[in-house]
């Protein structure tokens, strides 16, 4: 059964969806057009193909705010401005309908694939689309709960112009009540589990995002360590790269029961020199976050960013920028074999208890506290590249206290974490102060070989150790780890990888343009004009058509002459009198009878008989 | 010819006039019943309970005294059960046939897709030949013969749709429909005290039937409406969507249930109003729509009308 159309929907509907998502002035004009359509008598007298082409109409102007708001970045999602100018899109449906002689829409201006049928069924567009403006609606989410009331309102009014007759009004009111507390219910519970649900979410996947106060490293965690190869970073240089070259994110001085900290390290407001170096960098980062953590080459001299006044950095260098864009562009200099020489900490010295008398046996064999500290340096780098091999699976998870001493002692294989913690402490034992560094190691091309792309598995984390009076980069993980992670890719990463390089490329775009709004006539502007000047051309010609069978010449367009002489001439007579021409199915005497001219019947029925009597 | 055609004419007009007095409201249905009739096509009505199918097939028995017989067709029903069945005798040790209900002259199918297919093709050799084959004999059943079956459209569960070649035996579908209020009133009030049938008399015999079937084929198709024939029927089988266009059985059928019309309105010859009165009735439930089209809106009538509209009448 179809919905009736209850009076005011439509208005109603209107003003709810200009009222929430804020296009009362758009709203308003829609209103007042359909409202003149009711006090103007004219009409347009649209045929099956004018209908298509207000179809049409709509399915162009929706492509052009998909494309519109996918190309601008606005503050909300494209998906919602579109939804929020939806009752603008399909308006051309709307008008079609209400200022046609048919007052119905064939669904075939709807949908393409019942275009080929002669006589496709028609719909009242009014309630569809008065439904529409309330979905619509629902795009300007104010946090109040004027959208919900409005909506069982507006349910509401419909539905009672369509209740059951045969149901008592009190079964029909509450089960209208029963639907509204129950429709509540679900939404309100449904919004609880969605924010539950993302909190428990962001727990799980931050856990390899690198938080400035704390690592968790995964030491000791997962059998088997497995990244992803989505793309994080890209670096474009001018020169070739002392390969692999290592970006740090974040610094961390403090280890306790497998994880480090970051020991009284409040973040301060920090102004970036902006001094030339010897290398020079590009990075792209593309992590949409609320702040991201700068990766920085050591030797950092100056650095050059879209940043205002934003950027923030602790005691160990590490340097975060809140209220990040989706895409950053940020250019360093740096030099290689500039060190950063300001002093350590007693915190790069400390060893927790259990951790010290775990490693002590080993620092015994390695004779570390007798040995120089270059000597130190080189004995545990010599130690781990003898007997240790990287290893992403690790077989089942070790009691994760046991984990440090398992890979020391017995597995002598790990990933870079291990080697990076067990290489701090043992320099720690050897009162050389050390500190465990994450961040990202540059080494793949990417595939137009324009860049270094710089891939979630990629991520490293190696050591800090001050010897010398400067803080030297310490990586003795086997150089073997980045195959290794490799190996795990599926065969279609290539493919994976450029098309993730043109979503790049667009993410990149759509921000650029965001950051530089064009001034004058707009580009898509260029691409409306000539279909503007086209569709306003098939309407003029469409228009003409349409006053073609109103043109006094009679002649013209008759399919077929008729052979007989005086019926000729009757029928001149009628046409010559202001009368349309008879269709080509249609028989002389039911064009007599659509005219209401039966006195000229028995001339008719002569001429019948002289036809087809064969007389 | 001008005498056999006032009598052929008259023999319809009563008729017409004779159902019209059982069946108010019902002139085109009436129209297109006797159309058939006379041009010795048979009919299916399909039409929800209720609406007059029986009393229509029962007056048209009685106004022409004519044997009727019905059949209410169940899945339990057997081909014997309608042609009939060989019984031994015991005096003369030797197989009699009985004759079935088929042995008549106006049989009413009543909901003939209740029935099994076996059953329903029972009827096929008889509405098309006029002859029932049982136990390799033949009986030529006595002229006329008229099948009038029913069918509801709305219940379809526990019955077996008609297949294409039973429903191209039929030469039209008519459909009988609600009446309006006034007349449903006084049809109530008529059937107060007595059914119409009851008063029923009959205003024309068998012979006149015979004659009136035999000159209703020498009514005038001339070439031109031939061929308007055969290009509405043959449109029919192009239009997309329509998986079963109208067989050559259809355009011959339309064009004796022209001529059949064309006689009731007084003509010897056939006009293209008569083809264009009666084409959706004689093509319909031939056409055979596939599921896309089915479910995108597309009726067999809006087809035919379409079709109409656009083939150009001879003139």
């Amino acid at each position: 059964m179809e919905l009736k159309y209850p009076a005011l929907s439509l208005p109603l509907a209107l003003l709810f969806w200009g009222w929430q998502s804020e296009m009362l002035p758009l709203a308003a004009v829609i209103l007042i057009l359909a409202i003149l359509s009711l006090k103007t008598p004219w009409r347009w007298e649209m045929g099956m193909a004018e209908f298509h082409r207000v179809g049409d109409l709509a399915t162009v102007l929706f492509g052009f705010a998909i494309v519109y708001f996918y190309s601008t970045d606005g503050d909300t999602p494209p998906i919602y401005q579109i939804l929020r100018w939806l009752p603008v899109l399909s308006s051309p449906l709307l008008f079609g309908q209400i200022y046609s002689m048919g007052q119905l829409l064939p669904l075939s201006s709807l949908f393409y694939s019942m275009r080929r049928y002669a006589n496709p069924s028609k719909l009242d567009i009014r309630l569809p689309y008065a439904f529409l403006c309330i979905l619509s609606a629902g795009s300007g989410n104010p946090d109040d709960q004027s959208y919900y009331i409005g909506v069982t309102a507006f349910v509401l009014w419909v539905l009672w112009f369509n209740r059951p007759k045969r149901q008592p009004l009190i079964v029909w009111l509450l089960c209208f009540a029963l639907a509204v507390i129950l429709g509540y219910g679900i939404q309100t519970g449904h919004v609880k589990l969605q924010a539950e649900a993302e909190e428990w979410a962001a727990d799980w996947f931050t856990a390899w995002e690198p938080d400035p106060f704390k690592a968790r490293t995964a030491i000791g965690d997962r059998g088997n360590l497995k990244l992803s190869s989505r793309v994080l970073l890209k670096v474009y240089s001018d020169q070739p790269l002392h390969h692999p070259l290592l970006l740090k994110e974040a610094t961390y001085d403090r280890y306790s029961d497998q994880h480090w900290y970051v020991s009284n390290a409040l973040f301060l407001p920090y102004t970036p020199s902006q001094q030339n170096g010897p290398y020079q960098i590009t990075v792209l980062h593309l992590l949409a976050q609320h702040s991201v953590l700068l990766a920085m080459p050591s030797g950092m001299s100056g650095v050059d960013g879209p940043w205002q006044n934003d950027l923030l950095r602790n005691r160990l260098g590490t340097i975060k920028w809140m209220e990040t864009p989706p895409v950053t562009r940020y250019r360093v200099a740096y030099d290689p074999n500039v060190k950063d020489s300001t002093g350590p900490t007693t915190f790069d010295t400390q060893l927790p208890q259990e951790t010290s008398e775990m490693l002590a046996p080993l620092a015994r064999d390695l004779n570390l506290r007798r040995l120089q500290p270059e000597q130190a340096v080189a004995t545990i780098a010599d130690f781990f590249a003898t007997h240790f091999a990287y290893s992403l699976d690790l077989g089942k998870p070790r009691n994760s206290g046991e984990a440090l001493r398992d890979f020391l002692y017995r597995r002598h294989a790990g990933h870079c974490e291990y080697f990076a913690t067990a290489t701090t402490l043992l320099l720690r034992t050897a009162a050389i102060p050390a500190r465990y560094v994450v961040g990202y190691s540059v080494q793949e091309f990417d595939w137009d070989g324009k860049a270094y792309l710089v891939r979630k598995r990629h991520a490293h984390a190696w050591t800090e150790a001050y010897v010398n009076g400067a803080w030297q980069t310490l990586d003795n993980t086997p150089t073997r780890w980045a195959e290794e992670e490799a190996k795990a890719d599926p065969w279609w990463q290539p493919v994976a990888d450029v098309w993730s390089s043109w979503a790049i490329a667009i993410k990149v775009w759509r921000w650029e343009r965001g950051q530089h709004p064009q001034q004058g006539f707009p580009w898509w502007g260029w691409l409306m004009l000539p279909l503007g000047v086209w569709l306003g051309w098939r309407l003029y010609r469409s228009r003409k058509k349409v006053a073609n069978p109103l043109s006094t010449d009679p002649s013209s367009r008759l399919p077929d002459q008729p052979k007989d002489l005086e019926y000729s001439r009757l029928e001149q007579k009628i046409l010559a009198s202001g009368h349309p021409p008879r269709n080509p199915g249609e028989t002389p005497l039911r064009w007599l009878r659509r005219l209401g001219l039966e006195i000229h019947e028995q001339e008719v029925l002569e001429f019948y008989r002289r036809r087809y009597g064969g007389e | 010819m001008n005498e056999e055609l006032q009598r052929a004419r008259n023999t319809l007009q009563r008729l017409a006039s004779n159902l019209g007095q059982v069946m108010k409201g019902q002139e085109v249905a009436i129209r297109h019943l006797l159309a058939a009739f006379a041009s010795g096509g048979h009919i299916l009505l399909e039409d929800v309970p209720g609406t007059g199918k029986t009393t229509l097939a029962k007056a048209l028995a009685l106004s022409c005294r004519a044997d009727f017989q019905r059949v209410q067709f169940t899945p339990d029903l057997l081909p014997s059960d309608i042609l009939g069945v060989s019984v031994l005798e015991p005096a003369s040790r030797e197989f009699r046939f009985m004759p079935g209900p088929i042995f008549c002259h106006i049989l009413l199918a009543d909901e003939i897709n209740r029935a099994s297919p076996r059953t329903q093709s029972a009827l096929l050799e008889a509405m098309a030949e006029s002859q029932v084959s049982i136990e390799r004999r033949h009986y030529v059943l006595e002229s006329p013969f008229f099948v009038v079956a029913t069918q509801n459209p709305v219940e379809f569960h526990g019955t077996y749709p008609l297949p294409e070649a039973e429903l191209d035996r039929f030469a039209l579908r008519l459909s009988l429909g609600y009446v309006n209020e006034e007349l449903e009133v006084s049809i109530i009030s008529a059937q107060q005290l007595s059914h119409p049938l009851q008063s029923l008399q009959a205003c024309v015999g068998l012979d006149d039937i015979r004659q009136l079937q035999s000159f209703v084929q020498t009514i005038t198709v001339p070439e031109v409406i031939k061929r308007y024939i055969v290009s509405i029927v043959r449109a029919t089988r192009e239009v997309e969507g329509v998986r079963l266009g109208a067989s050559p059985r259809a355009a011959l059928t339309l064009m004796k249930c022209a001529q059949g019309l064309t006689l009731l309105d007084g003509f010897d010859f056939v006009t293209p109003d008569s083809i264009q009165e009666i084409a959706i009735p004689a093509i319909v439930h031939r056409l055979s729509l596939d599921h896309q089209a089915r479910f995108g809106g597309l009726r067999p009538e809006s087809v035919v009308e379409a079709i109409l509209a656009k083939t150009p009448v001879p003139v």
